[in-house]
């Protein structure tokens, strides 16, 4: 007979995400990860049935925090460069923060897995909807450009997430060493905001 | 999920699993068995159990009744 004990699902979840990371999904295992955490296999599969099921229940749990995390003071009735700027603000401080959690979210996003996810997670809509209904308000009183929304998204968000990358890996082009400081951020979302005003 | 659930976990030897085979069918019809899986990916073929009526021994019988191994892991 066996119980849960929430300590040890909290040392679970931060090993897979290291090791998913680490070695992606192919080399990762029940068996590993049960080694990894100093635990049996068997408490393991207390708490998931198997390895898909395990990979499913983490990028839901990093999805929640991600977008609990963006939300932060933030309103969609926001005028667009204020709100922008705390989603600016929001995603890297989260980036920042959790560096393994964004990183094992990237591989489970490009994995099958990521629909179903998705699909299933109500954190996930309500943030879609807000994102939405931000634009559109955004659009509404004419603080934005009219853009396809791919073209809307590269430009809102890409500039950012390039500059995490770089932050991440220490160095940009050819290896300039970088470290991103509160005023590079500004100056790229100076840039963006020009290019997104009317 | 709460801490009254009772989790069984078994090494086996169940290679693959559908609805005709006769230890998803016996799993699946067994009033002490309120949630069962087997990972038939993993090296171990881990057959978990959620019961809060049968004992581990019951559930091996069960298994080795059916033509499998099936071994209790700690």
């Amino acid at each position: 007979m066996r119980t849960r004990d929430t300590d040890k699902e909290q040392l679970v979840i931060t090993k897979a995400i290291e090791q998913i990371v680490q070695d992606g999904f192919q080399g990762f295992s029940m068996n590993k990860l049960a080694k990894a955490c100093n635990i049996s296999v068997a408490t393991l599969y207390i708490y998931y049935k198997d390895k898909d099921d395990l990979i499913k229940k983490l990028g839901a749990e990093i999805g929640h925090n991600f977008f609990t995390y963006t939300m932060k003071d933030f309103s969609p009735k926001m005028p667009f460069a204020e709100g922008l700027w705390i989603q600016w603000k929001n995603r890297s401080a989260f980036a920042m923060e959790y560096p393994m959690e964004v990183a094992c979210f990237e591989v489970i996003k490009h994995s099958p897995h990521a629909e179903s996810i998705f699909a299933e997670s109500t954190h996930m809509q309500d943030f879609k909807e807000s994102m939405k209904q931000f634009v559109t308000n955004a659009r509404n009183n004419n603080e934005l450009v009219p853009l396809s929304l791919e073209v809307f998204w590269s430009v809102a968000y890409g500039p950012l997430y390039i500059l995490l990358n770089f932050h991440r890996e220490g160095k940009s082009m050819g290896g300039i060493p970088f470290i991103l400081t509160n005023e590079i951020v500004k100056e790229a979302f100076d840039t963006v905001i020009k290019s997104l005003t009317p | 999920m709460d801490n009254t659930n009772q989790f069984f976990i078994f090494k086996t030897d169940i290679e693959e699993l559908c609805p005709n085979c006769e230890v998803y069918k016996a799993l699946n019809k067994h009033a002490g068995v309120q949630q069962w899986s087997i990972d038939t990916d993993d090296v171990d073929r881990v057959l978990r159990i959620e019961s809060g009526k049968l004992s581990s021994e019951e559930i091996i019988s069960i298994v080795n009744s059916l033509g499998h191994e099936c071994q209790e892991l700690n």
